[in-house]
């Protein structure tokens, strides 16, 4: 029976080509959107987890608060310091690495003519790259030889590389920084856009060379802490916090000269948002789909009110309610079905294009779910027609002109 | 499918159709209108029954009550021994499914469907198989002589032969009775011979028919001939026994024979 009723489905939509095509390209458009929307909502999720997992996946940051010393609470100026590092390194169980940054205020480089604002020219020490997670593509890292000796050697980013010589050919080349020629001895690999601008757009030289050749500092502007794997949420900011209050002989919270910035918080709290996105997304998708349903029964009553007269024929040959009910019904499905099935391939098409460096993520529940929908719109925007072929009765339909 | 109900506690009277005093009423009040007023008849099993009648007579109204396709207001109808009005509606389609077969005077056969699909329809709703389906289908048309037409559609199809594809989509669930509503009605007076004789075989193998006809030409054809006028059976004369082959049927044959 029902191959006998899927069979004079297929014959009544392809009796009526046009019309079957364009309430098919209703539900098509819906589902190729959930799909699409969808899989732009998780590839957004996953490119902003990329994004903040580049700060490194355990990664703590620890800097001074500046210009946060209003209401002259503060006896000095908020500074990290080696000791601070020491002792957070000393009584943090969640920290087994430091690494600490120093800025250049005003990045500036050049090779021969060409010159460039570079996002960050940073001095850095043998740590930095285990801690943030980062390697070379080409060359070696800094070395704890090359900050123990000061040396003049620098680690760039690709997009420095390309500005300045373009090409990633650098390594063994010279690039002027403050005045002084530094080595190129190592080109990071590329990590692309991120969420605070070019991940790439930087320049590393050892930190001693940076504090007594630039900026003659001797406290950090940012330090850079790798946390223990597996700690509960927030435990390595506390005890950093414990740490560097005793430092800085911090009693009250909010007296604070400094902050703590857990990328793993972040995270969360990005995901929350993200989620809440793709929800958004999906919400407007099934719009459109709910739309392609109303098309769908637009259809199926015009059907059944053109189909009168065959209605009044099957039942007089002994066609029952239930049966004329599942025949138009599987006739709706069948409709969606088909639309769905257009839809989830173009929408699975579509969500493989690349846009710079986001790309959407499709993932079978998406398809599951979109294809799903699809077939129970069939129902439901079916049930009403369908019901109303059912109930007529024979010798109305039959007289049916 | 769906278990049949209990023929044998009627008697089994070899009557197909007992009707008894049954009203159909139409509207209420002032506009009230009877379309049947009180008819009782019996038809047993193998006759050859016309019921004639001008339009407005109730003819259609019988047709419709006896195809189990309206239900009268009062009185009882029962079709091979069962009481119609007493069915939910799904035994009421199992009922035209397998006790009667249509014929209508506009053919009703399915638009853009070969012959084939449209004498299997009521097969599908016994649900018969489908190898057992074709093959039933394809004797029933080969019985109205169209076996070179079962895949044809309606519209390839002169009226005459698409009359002879719903005889066939009548025949094929072997029904207690063929049902025919002024199934020449549409046809040309060739073609309206092929199915008189059609009909004629049918009953001579022993087909109950009952045929609503305006047509006296036709209406000769038959064993039994009914008169409606305004609701009410006014002639009821008999040209041949029930058990005897159809009058006109005898006269050919003899005159083959001579």
């Amino acid at each position: 029976m029902i191959t006998e009723n899927l069979r004079i489905s297929f014959g009544a939509l392809a009796a009526n080509k046009l019309r079957t095509v364009l309430s098919v390209l209703g539900i098509m458009i819906g589902v190729m959107s959930v799909v699409l929307l969808l899989a732009m909502g998780s590839g957004a999720q996953t490119f902003v987890k990329k994004q903040i997992d580049a700060f490194g996946t355990n990664t703590v940051f620890l800097f001074p608060k500046t210009g946060a010393a209003g209401g002259g609470t503060l006896s000095r100026i908020p500074q990290i310091t080696a000791v601070d590092v020491a002792t957070v390194l000393e009584s943090s169980t969640a920290i087994d690495l430091a690494a600490p940054e120093v800025y250049m205020p005003l990045p500036f480089v050049s090779a021969g003519s060409r010159t460039l604002t570079p996002r960050y020219v940073v001095g850095v020490d043998q740590n930095w790259a285990a801690v943030s997670n980062r390697r070379t593509q080409a060359g070696v890292l800094l070395s704890s030889t090359d900050v123990a000796r000061r040396a003049k050697v620098a680690v760039i980013g690709e997009t420095v590389a390309k500005r300045i010589y373009g090409s990633r050919d650098v390594v063994g080349k010279q690039v002027r920084i403050a005045g002084q020629d530094f080595e190129i001895v190592g080109l990071y690999q590329r990590l692309g856009a991120g969420i605070d601008g070019d991940n790439d757009s930087v320049v590393h030289i050892p930190i001693t060379t940076m504090q007594t050749a630039i900026t003659g500092s001797t406290s950090y502007d940012s330090v850079n802490l790798r946390a223990r794997p597996g700690l509960p949420s927030g435990e390595a900011e506390r005890q950093i916090r414990q740490a560097i209050d005793r430092t800085h002989k911090i009693t009250d919270p909010d007296k604070r000269d400094y902050d703590v910035f857990d990328a793993a918080r972040v995270r969360e709290t990005s995901n929350s948002i993200t989620n809440a996105l793709t929800a958004l997304l999906g919400l407007i998708a099934g719009i459109s789909l709910l739309v392609g349903g109303i098309g769908v029964m637009n259809i199926m009553l015009v059907t059944v009110t053109e189909r009168t007269r065959e209605i009044g024929i099957r039942k007089a040959l002994g066609a029952k309610r239930g049966t004329l009910l599942v025949q138009f019904l599987i006739e709706s499905i069948v409709l969606t079905g088909i639309g769905g099935g257009i839809g989830l391939a173009i929408g699975s098409g579509l969500s493989r294009i690349k846009v710079g460096d986001f790309s959407p993520q499709l993932q079978p529940w998406m398809l599951l779910l979109a294809g799903g929908v699809s077939v129970a719109i069939g129902v439901v925007f079916g049930v009403y027609p369908a019901n109303r072929a059912a109930k007529l009765r024979p010798i109305d339909a039959l007289r049916f002109e | 499918m769906i278990a049949f109900p209990d023929r044998s506690s009627s008697a089994s009277s070899d009557n197909v159709i007992e009707v008894h005093d049954v009203w159909k009423t139409y509207g209420t009040g002032e506009a009230t209108v009877h379309a049947l007023k009180g008819v009782s008849l019996t038809v047993e099993r193998g006759d050859f029954v016309t019921i004639m009648g001008s339009s407005g007579s109730g003819k259609s109204t019988l047709m419709n009550i006896l195809g189990c396709l309206d239900v009268p207001t009062s009185g009882t109808y029962r079709l091979d021994g069962v009481d119609v009005a007493s069915l939910p509606e799904a035994r009421l389609a199992d009922l035209r499914n397998r006790s009667i077969g249509f014929i209508f005077q506009s053919f009703n056969l399915l638009k853009k469907t070969s012959a084939l699909r449209n004498v299997e329809v009521p097969l599908v709703y016994a649900g018969v198989s489908r190898s057992e389906r074709r093959r039933r289908s394809l004797e029933a048309l080969a019985s109205v002589g169209l076996a070179n037409r079962a895949e044809n559609g309606p519209s390839q199809l002169s009226g005459g032969q698409q009359q002879r594809v719903a005889v066939a989509r009548a025949l094929v669930t072997d029904p207690a009775m063929v049902l025919a509503d002024e199934p020449t009605g549409n046809l040309d007076s060739a073609s309206t011979e092929d199915v008189v004789q059609l009909l004629e075989e049918l009953n001579m193998k022993g087909r109950t028919i009952v045929w609503i006809t305006h047509e006296e030409l036709v209406a000769a054809h038959s064993k039994r001939r009914l008169v409606l006028v305004d609701g009410q059976i006014v002639v009821d004369e008999r040209a041949a026994g029930v058990g005897d082959p159809p009058p006109r049927y005898r006269l050919r044959n003899q005159q083959v024979a001579s």
